[in-house]
């Protein structure tokens, strides 16, 4: 009888095997949201997956810097229902998700799971309230070092006393930023020289000036000029500030890959096909790993790369110190393409 | 030939003996000391020119990426990051072509620029050779590295090894030396006793019985000597001898008697003289070979000194390292600081030595001597196998548990075996033996497990321990077979009602309350505990805590029989036991002077000496202020009472300081102890003021 029974019970389990993974997996859909375009994140979001071998559907969508398209989309997530929402920065994600203290269930986006990425200062934004437990059904990464983590790193390439800052007097973001400098200032021994981008008629940003306060900024003493994670600025890196930067031999310090690979001499950066793969491993954790987003902390990478732009370094007079040379990733100037 | 003579010749040919050791033994160190200094300062160099290298490479890349070799920056930050991992190294610099200095950093030694401007050093550069040999300038030993970037030379790059890093190592390495020659010579000492001393003096002891015998006219025995040594053959002469005049007393016997019996009435008269004459030689001497000669117990006694000793050195072994290896093996514990938590193995040993013995003794009487210190022995090895593959805090106390149950065991059996063995007569001569063993596995054991740890591991050195527990398993092997049960002496069990009343005696709480059991607590709170955490703790070695122990073992082997032989002549023991009880306190007060190990070292020495100067006169106290308590209950009852109080000293030692540590910090624990013992010492003077020896009892 028991004989019997243990043969009965082996045959099930065979017959069950097979017809389970003869099954193939169902995909899980992602709704992405990009705001210029595919850059190396999407890349490293894709890859996770890839090499984990967790099937996704990834719908992939532009917001091009225009955020008046939002709408269409967050309609189209109505109709989708996808698994999970991707977004890329504070603009698009905060489109999704709104402010937490003014959460509009009619248009944001609630009861889908979304993971954010290359969003500086997720609090100050109003995403999250906590890092350590967003609350909301929201999770993310953050690009960007800890201001005081990037303070001491220019200083351990050269120490300073004074520190421009170039910032959009309009972004919450910017002004917040400078604001915690200051304070890693007061803590460190420096001073902050900083000047706000001008307004043209309209109350638009405007690019004019900028060129002349770089240079009243070295006149009045600064010693490095910091490029904080500005949306404005960095349109502006490649083309005006860097340059006038160089020209005034004044070295900058980029706080994203962005500002690196806008000609920025240094900087500490999360790379952003690793922000990708973090990105995914968080999307994992909801999907496959079955957690509330509400429970999974957002966080930095905790690897940086210290990234310096040896020929420029050099042509400026300030050579990267000797023990850097064991550590330091030494990057190539930027392609004109524009 | 008395017995006097003999101890001469004993420790005359002793002394011999030992004085070559001592003079092999100090061409050894000596020897072996320049051995290590030649070698020591090539390593470093080497190490050096390792270190150098990885400079050299980080400066050949920066100048292989464009930058100029004089405009390099932050050379001097990566020279002190070099600092930073290499103590031993106190300058570097980065010379051009020239030798002129361009980077520096750390302190030059004086005449060290000139040293890089000299030729010799400059030739280096040019025939890029890479030479691991240091030159001693300004109390630097310097090692210099050619910098060439491909083709091109650029300079040279120096490091300085500190002289003061070397010589440190130096004294360590002497000290290491000298704990050796130390444990060489008490071993060499025991192990001689072992082999030849304890042969020598019974062959001696019977040769002096013989001579003794025949000297007193009695030529009834016969020495009976097996061993075939030079003693032996004299001993078979004189058997022979007294053999032969027995044989020519007899043959006279009978031919007397025969002719007593076949003599006529006239002839009988001239046979009276002789038979007068004849019983005038039989009141003079005794013959015959009805008796046998007694037999020597000393050769049994001898024989448990050697098992005893390597039992106990096992023990004594993990001594400096035992409370380090529990820290490495911690779990926390809600609720219970780390502190006690690395007391507790060391409190549950002392414990179970000190609640055991009572039942050991009786079990072993049971199921004799030999016996039980086999199985105790296999108790400790096993347990010292598992010890040295622990895996967390739990498992090791169980550990130390079946090491402590070993230990006990073979304590108290080889305990029984003098008792069983001795005589009142030689009694105290035979427990002198037993201590003896002891304070040589003291003196030996905690240097050499320090040693053993700082070189091995704690793990391989438990292993050492647990080989040396088996030994004695197979030496105890030889010893003679339990004799039957009948002959032996039985031990009561102190009872419960003896002990709550001795608990409640104010006579014998003084002594064992103020002086048995703080002298106790600072033994194993200080020694046991403190020391090795503290050395640790300050980065010094195992080697350094064993040195310190061994110190302390040394001072007691010298001074103890000194403190006895004075304090049995003077009539105070109390004066020995409380100023005794107050200097080992004393060193504790100098750690509010400075807290450096010298001064800690400072304190194990008072600690040693005092210590050394009240404990002998402790337990004759007893007999003396307790007569009336021992009359009433039995001398059994209060001296075990009295050695289960002490032990238990042993067990609370550890538990009080780790306490303190948490309170007060390492200093402040040590502080605290030496205060107890100094409160309880001038308590000790007060009180035995108020509780006099009883005068009519000393006899």
């Amino acid at each position: 009888m028991i004989r019997a029974l243990v043969i009965a019970l082996l045959l099930s389990i065979l017959c069950i095997t097979p017809v389970e993974a003869q099954k193939p997996p169902k995909p899980f859909r992602i709704y992405a949201i990009t705001y210029r375009g595919m850059t190396d994140v999407e890349k490293g979001f894709q890859d996770y997956f890839s090499t984990r071998k967790i099937p996704v559907e990834i719908t992939f969508r532009d917001l091009n810097l225009d955020i008046t398209r939002m709408p269409g989309f967050l309609a189209e997530i109505r109709s989708m229902k996808p698994d999970l929402v991707y977004t890329w920065g504070t603009p698009v994600t905060l489109g999704v998700v709104g402010p937490y203290d003014k959460v509009d269930p009619k248009t944001h986006i609630t009861d889908i799971p979304v993971v954010f990425t290359l969003v500086a200062a997720p609090m100050l934004a109003k995403i999250v309230k906590t890092r350590a437990e967003p609350g909301r059904n929201v999770t993310g990464v953050v690009h960007v070092a800890p201001t005081e983590t990037q303070m001491r790193a220019i200083a351990s390439y050269r120490p300073f006393k004074k520190l421009g800052i170039l910032y959009s007097p309009t972004v919450q973001n910017s002004i917040v930023t400078v604001e915690e400098v200051r304070k890693v200032g007061e803590k460190m021994g420096f001073t902050v020289i900083e000047k706000k981008f001008l307004k043209d008629a309209e109350g638009k940003l405007t690019a004019d000036g900028a060129v002349e306060m770089i240079a009243d900024m070295k006149r009045e003493g600064a010693e490095w000029l910091y490029l904080p994670p500005d949306s404005f600025l960095g349109t502006l890196a490649q083309k005006v500030i860097i340059p006038a930067a160089m020209a005034q031999n004044l070295p900058t310090f980029g706080s994203t890959e962005q500002m690196m690979e806008s000609g920025a001499l240094s900087g500490l950066v999360s790379r952003y096909h690793s922000i990708g793969q973090f990105t995914a491993y968080k999307a994992e954790q909801i999907l496959v790993g079955k957690k509330a987003a509400a429970s999974i902390p957002v966080e930095t990478l905790s690897r940086l790369s210290f990234q310096v732009q040896l020929e420029a370094a050099i042509k400026l007079g300030i050579p990267p110190p000797l023990p850097m040379f064991n550590y330091a990733e030494f990057v190539k100037p930027p392609v004109a393409a524009e | 030939m008395d017995a006097k003579y003999l101890q001469r010749i004993y420790w005359q040919i002793s002394g011999v003996t030992m004085l070559l050791l001592v003079l092999a033994l100090g061409a050894n160190s000596w020897l072996s000391h320049r051995t290590f200094e030649a070698e020591l300062v090539p390593e470093a160099a080497r190490k050096a020119i390792t270190v150098a290298s990885t400079v050299r490479n980080l400066i050949l890349k920066a100048v292989g990426s464009g930058i100029e070799y004089k405009k390099l920056y932050g050379v001097d930050t990566a020279f002190a990051e070099v600092f930073a991992d290499n103590p031993e190294f106190t300058s570097m610099a980065a010379t051009d072509q020239t030798g002129a200095m361009l980077y520096a950093a750390g302190k030059q030694a004086t005449g060290a620029e000139s040293y890089y401007k000299s030729p010799a050093i400059l030739e280096r550069l040019e025939k890029r050779a890479v030479v691991s040999d240091a030159t001693l300038i300004g109390g630097q030993y310097i090692v210099s590295l050619p910098l060439v970037d491909g083709e091109t030379p650029l300079g040279l790059l120096h490091i300085g090894i500190d002289r003061k890093f070397v010589d440190a190592i130096m004294l360590e390495i002497l000290l290491d030396v000298l704990v050796v020659l130390v444990v060489a010579l008490f071993f060499t000492l025991e192990l001689l006793n072992f082999l030849a001393g304890a042969r020598l003096e019974s062959g001696m002891g019977a040769l002096a019985d013989t001579v003794h015998r025949v000297q007193a006219r009695d030529f009834t025995s016969r020495a009976g000597a097996v061993t075939k040594d030079e003693i032996g053959r004299i001993l078979g002469h004189i058997d022979e001898r007294v053999s032969k005049i027995n044989e020519s007393y007899q043959l006279l016997t009978r031919d007397l008697m025969g002719a007593v019996k076949s003599a006529s009435a006239e002839r009988r008269a001239d046979l009276e003289k002789i038979l007068g004459s004849w019983e005038a030689l039989r009141a003079k001497f005794r013959f015959g070979s009805t008796t046998e000669a007694p037999p020597a117990s000393n050769g049994a006694m001898n024989a448990i000194r050697a098992p005893l000793f390597v039992f106990i050195l096992a023990e004594e072994l993990t001594r400096s390292f035992l409370p380090g290896y529990i820290n490495q093996l911690i779990v926390p514990i809600a609720g219970v600081s780390p502190q006690i938590v690395i007391s507790l193995p060391i409190v549950l040993f002392m414990l179970i030595v000190a609640l055991g013995q009572p039942w050991l003794g009786a079990w072993s009487e049971h199921s004799g001597r030999r016996r039980t210190m086999m199985i105790g022995g296999g108790f400790a090895t096993v347990g010292f196998i598992a010890t040295a593959m622990a895996v967390s805090l739990w498992d090791l106390l169980l550990w130390r548990a079946l090491c402590a149950l070993g230990y006990g065991m073979v304590f108290v059996s080889a305990q029984g075996y003098i008792l069983d063995q001795s005589t009142p007569r030689d009694r105290a001569k035979s427990f002198a033996l037993f201590i003896g063993a002891i304070m040589v596995a003291t003196v030996c054991g905690p240097s050499i497990g320090g040693i053993l740890a700082d070189n091995i591991g704690f793990r391989w050195s438990f292993g050492v321990a647990a080989t040396l527990a088996a030994l004695s398993i197979f030496i105890i092997r030889g010893l003679p077979m339990d004799p039957p049960r009948e002959g032996r002496r039985v031990a009561a069990l102190p009872k419960l009602s003896d002990f709550f009343a001795l608990m409640f005696n104010g006579r014998f709480m003084v002594l064992t309350g103020l002086a048995a059991i703080p002298a106790k607590i600072a033994l194993t709170g200080v020694c046991f505990y403190l020391l090795p955490l503290y050395v640790i703790s300050i980065s010094g070695t195992q080697a350094m805590a064993g040195r310190m122990l061994m110190l302390y073992a040394v001072l007691m082997v010298l001074i103890v029989p000194l403190a006895a032989s004075f304090s049995d002549k003077g009539s105070s023991r109390e004066k020995f036991v409380a100023g005794g009880l107050c200097l080992s306190g004393v060193g504790g007060m100098l750690l509010f002077a400075s807290t450096s190990i010298w001064v800690v070292l400072g304190l194990i020495f008072a600690l040693g000496v005092g210590q050394a100067l009240s404990i002998a006169s402790q337990s004759a106290l007893v007999g003396e202020h307790c007569h009336a308590e021992i009359k009433r209950l039995g001398s059994d009852a209060v001296y075990g009472t009295y050695r289960l109080f002490e032990r238990l000293g042993n067990a609370i030692g550890p538990l009080v300081a780790s306490v303190l540590v948490i309170y007060y910090g390492y200093i402040g624990a040590f502080v605290g102890i030496c205060i107890l013992v100094v409160s309880c010492g001038a308590l000790f003077f007060v009180l035995t003021r108020f509780y006099p020896a009883a005068k009519e009892v000393r006899i």
